[in-house]
């Protein structure tokens, strides 16, 4: 038995480990975002926010975000109309190489971003769609996008079709029906694919890359230029304060899951 | 049920016929419905009863409107409605699992009808309430669909289909969800619904007990087809085929292979009317008889169910008084014996 | 008389009856066409471009194949991106397989606890995660300052530019997409079939080794091939983490472009990634439904 525990014993120890190796880096960023000096020292040797000042006091860094956030917001609303229509399709419709439509939508995932960020910029230098929000909001929807189809074909899949004839025997219209009982119904993985789509987008940085230059940056390029040569301390500052955002967004997002949950479970 | 009658008044409708007019309903490798032809009366409550599989709930969904025939029509109230579709036949529809909405509240559940038809606003609470009370869910308007227990989860089923005074109320087996007393208790409320509004009821089921319980006329499926429309009272008493007499009740047949002429047709004896005597004893004249042993006795309260061997083999069931001339026990040799006017000639359609 | 045809609405009877019709194109499916039309134009279109521009781009022919494949240098960089994410495969099977089989046996507390761990770097940006690394793995780091001040080492060592950083960066990347379809598989595993074979006299680790661990061999099969695939793309981490020396075809292909304009050999590199990637997940296909395994440099 004592091999056993043994055993036990050290499973235990390399998950802690594991553990703190997944983590770590994650929550070390945050005390040292607050340094002093620009070499971020570690602890650092007295408290400031002199990095969180000089990110709101340039306006690279302001403009990149405000561009990541509108590029954001369009790929969330264009992902979202275009992956619930295809994920009705897909769950419901009748169309010719079923298959290789699924391939093609959940292809973007699959393909190596340094790919799609050559081809796309190859073509998008001849339509002088580089440096625009439109071609950034192009190529990040492609992304995008399978996340909306995959949450969504999932809720459709589960969804009883039974309350749609019930609303149409009630007087509902298909049109109706759709937006006052399958859509709500949906809703939640609706907004989760949403959620997700935002992220891609806000998050993305190979594509953009390619796509970026000096008249238009979004926030993981001004990033990735601060790291790729030298260490600029305000991605410190802003890699705190986008951790704190994400974080947060998912916790809400989980609570508002448990609470449901919770509310149905007291209900039953 | 107690609520005053001016609730349901209210909320009376006017009953329409039903025509169902040579429905075909054919899927790749079967037919469902089978060139079918019913008139439903108007007000009449009319039950689709059959087994799995025997196209009830799809002749069902035809009339409906969810499902299009192949052939026929559909006529409801005298107007033609085989193209109309399901949103605009105005029917009411009650489905088995209740299909409640659950992002609603019970309340909005059943205002959804009102609000579709475009009701003022006013006359649509007044008329939800009404509607809740009549199925005494009155007080339980804000509550989910998910915070309530199926019973009352299909009485709010039943109002949403109500409230609206659809023309006609389909219900595709609405109590086989719920357990037995629950079932017999709505059995009684969709009964008395049914009286004082005045509707027309379509009801499919499988259940035999609850067709007899509840309709005026009973139309039994097979297969995709009608095997024989009457009041429950016609079915049991006369069935006109071998299959109906065993699918409603219980029954014991004697084939044509039993008297050596197989004819087709079938000898039909409930088992109320077979009565017992001791072996050898003085039958009542004219009475048929067969020998046998007595194999099984259940006393079932009310009386006693006796089933006896006959010497072929095969067995015959018999219900008797408990307090009755002969008191039976396994192993007890018996006549088993009935009048001739019991003794049913039917149809045999269930090819062995 | 099958049921599906007769009295279940929900099957046979569903409200759609444009479903049954012998048409190729209904109502519903019409709404896949926006997004196919999307894809094929943002998607689709460009990679055909560069697949033809690898052949005719700077001189028509294989040129371009013929100097990737002629070359030791650009050999090396598929080498390199080969063994690299071979070596984050095994780190990842080795941390996560004990992680995801403790997951199945931790009281629910804590099997939730260690389902944050692995949630939090998934949610958390990619460039964040590599800068913390960046600043935590350099010469005046906290994993230096550590290792010197327990004695390990008396001056820096270097742990990024390198292959270390690289393993370190990718493994923290991928350990999520690893742990979470092992901790399914490994879930769904019945327990008692090991109770079962020690019961029989197997000694526990004999038991585990034979019995449990073959089970888990198609969802870990797929984890693994699927970390491999998603390796082999990786831009951003080798980028920042890796030295000169570990480059992998991902830097190499941006470096063809960006530094030397070189349109068609660039594009021809990434057209022999994509084969290669699409070799393999046609592989991964035939173990496992792909649509549930996702995962990537995202």
């Amino acid at each position: 038995m004592n091999t056993k525990l043994l055993c036990r014993g050290a499973l235990v120890l390399l998950a802690v480990l594991t553990a703190l190796y997944l983590v770590a880096p994650v929550f070390f960023v945050i005390p040292t975002s607050f340094n002093d000096s620009s070499f971020l020292e570690f602890p650092p040797k007295a408290f400031s926010t002199r990095w969180y000042e000089a990110y709101f006091q340039d306006p690279a860094w302001i403009n990149a975000t405000l561009n990541s956030l509108q590029i954001g917001v369009w790929v969330t609303i264009l992902s979202v109309v275009l992956g619930t229509a295809a994920a009705l399709a897909m769950v419901r419709g009748r169309y010719p190489v079923k298959a290789l439509v699924s391939g093609l939508v959940l292809a973007p995932v699959l393909v190596p971003y340094v790919i799609i960020a050559l081809a796309v910029y190859a073509v998008f230098l001849e339509m002088g769609l580089t440096q625009s929000v439109l071609g950034f909001v192009l190529v990040h929807t492609a992304l995008a996008v399978p996340f909306v189809v995959i949450n969504v074909s999932a809720a459709l899949v589960s969804f009883d079709e039974r309350l749609e004839m019930a609303a149409m025997s009630l007087g509902a219209n298909r049109v109706t029906t759709f937006l006052k009982v399958t859509l709500p119904c949906i809703a939640p993985s609706v907004a989760a694919g949403a959620l997700f789509a935002f992220i891609t987008s806000f998050d993305e940085v190979v594509t953009s890359v390619f796509l970026a230059g000096p008249d238009l940056s979004t926030l993981p390029v001004q990033m990735w230029s601060g790291v790729r040569v030298q260490i600029d301390p305000t991605v410190a500052a802003v890699s705190t304060m986008l951790l704190l955002v994400t974080l947060a967004l998912f916790a809400s997002a989980g609570l508002v899951r448990l609470f449901r949950a919770r509310r149905l479970a007291e209900a039953a | 049920m107690s609520q005053n009658p001016s609730t349901t008044s209210t909320l009376a409708g006017t009953g329409v016929s039903i025509d169902i007019r040579n429905v075909v309903k054919t899927y790749k490798t079967m037919t469902a419905v089978d060139d079918v032809s019913l008139t439903i009366e108007p007000g009449e409550f009319l039950t689709l009863l059959g087994s799995s599989g025997s196209g009830k709930s799809t002749l069902l969904n035809i009339i409906a409107g969810f499902i299009d025939a192949d052939s026929g029509s559909i006529e409801v109230g005298g107007k033609d409605l085989t193209k109309v579709p399901p949103y605009r036949r105005d029917l009411g529809m009650v489905f088995q699992h209740y299909a409640l909405f659950p992002h609603m509240s019970v309340w909005d559940n059943v205002a959804f009808p009102l609000k579709r038809r475009g009701v003022a606003k006013a006359q649509v609470a007044e008329r939800v309430q009404r509607a809740l009370d009549v199925v005494e869910l009155g007080h339980l308007g804000k509550r989910r669909p998910a915070q309530l227990s199926g019973g009352q989860q299909q009485r709010v089923a039943l109002a949403r289909a109500i409230v609206f005074q659809p023309q006609a109320l389909l219900m595709d087996e609405p109590l086989g969800a719920l357990d037995k007393r629950l079932r017999e208790q709505l059995q009684l409320e969709i009964k008395r619904l049914h009286r004082e509004l005045g509707t027309t009821f379509v009801f499919v089921t499988h259940d035999q007990e609850e067709a007899l319980a509840m309709s005026d006329r009973i139309a039994v499926m097979r297969d995709g087809a009608l095997v024989q429309v009457g009041t429950p009272v016609e079915l049991y008493e006369r069935p006109a085929s071998r299959y109906t007499a065993e699918f409603l009740g219980e029954s014991n047949i004697f084939t044509g292979r039993t008297h050596g002429v197989d004819d087709g047709s079938a000898l039909v004896v409930r088992p109320e009317h077979v009565r017992l005597s001791a072996a050898g004893a003085e039958l009542p004249s004219g009475h048929n008889a067969l020998d046998g042993v007595v194999r099984e006795v259940v006393y079932l309260g009310s009386g006693l169910r006796v089933e006896v061997a006959l010497p072929d083999g095969r067995h015959l069931i018999t219900r008797s008084e408990v307090r009755g001339a002969l008191t039976p026990s396994p192993g007890l040799p018996v006549a088993a014996h009935w009048h001739p006017e019991h003794a049913l000639v039917v149809r045999d359609d269930t090819a062995a | 008389m099958p049921q599906e045809a007769g009295d279940a609405p929900g099957a046979g009877s569903s409200p759609a009856p444009a479903r049954r019709r012998p048409r190729i194109l209904d109502g519903w499916g019409l709404l896949v066409l926006p997004l196919v039309a999307f894809l094929l134009v943002v998607f689709v279109a460009p990679l055909v471009s560069i697949l033809a521009r690898s052949f005719t781009d700077p001189t028509t022919g294989l040129d371009n194949y013929r100097d990737f494949f002629g070359s030791p240098v650009y050999l090396d960089v598929l080498g390199n991106t080969f063994r690299i994410s071979g070596l984050v495969t095994l780190v990842t099977l080795l941390l996560g397989f004990p992680y995801a089989y403790l997951m199945t046996l931790a009281p629910p507390l804590w099997r939730n606890l260690m389902l944050v761990a692995v949630l939090i770097p998934f949610w958390t940006s990619l460039l964040v995660r590599t800068f913390a690394w960046v600043l935590m793995l350099g010469d005046t780091g906290v994993v230096n300052q550590f290792l010197m001040s327990i004695g390990l080492i008396d001056e820096p060592t270097q742990l990024i530019r390198n292959q270390t950083g690289v393993l370190v960066g990718m493994v923290q990347v991928m350990l999520p997409y690893a742990v979470l379809p092992m901790f399914a598989t490994m879930r769904q595993i019945d327990r008692r079939l090991v109770q079962a074979a020690e019961g029989l006299g197997a000694r526990p680790i004999s038991a585990f080794w034979r019995v449990y661990a073959p089970l888990t061999l198609p969802g870990v099969a797929a984890s693994c091939l699927l970390v491999f695939i998603s390796s082999i793309g990786f831009y951003v981490t080798p980028a920042l983490l890796g030295g000169p020396k570990d480059m992998m075809i991902g830097e190499l292909i941006v470096q063809q472009l960006s530094a030397v304009l070189r349109w068609g050999f660039a594009s021809a590199l990434a057209v022999v990634l994509l084969l290669v990637t699409a070799a393999l997940l046609l592989l991964v296909s035939r173990i496992v439904n792909i649509g549930k395994f996702m995962g990537g440099e995202r």
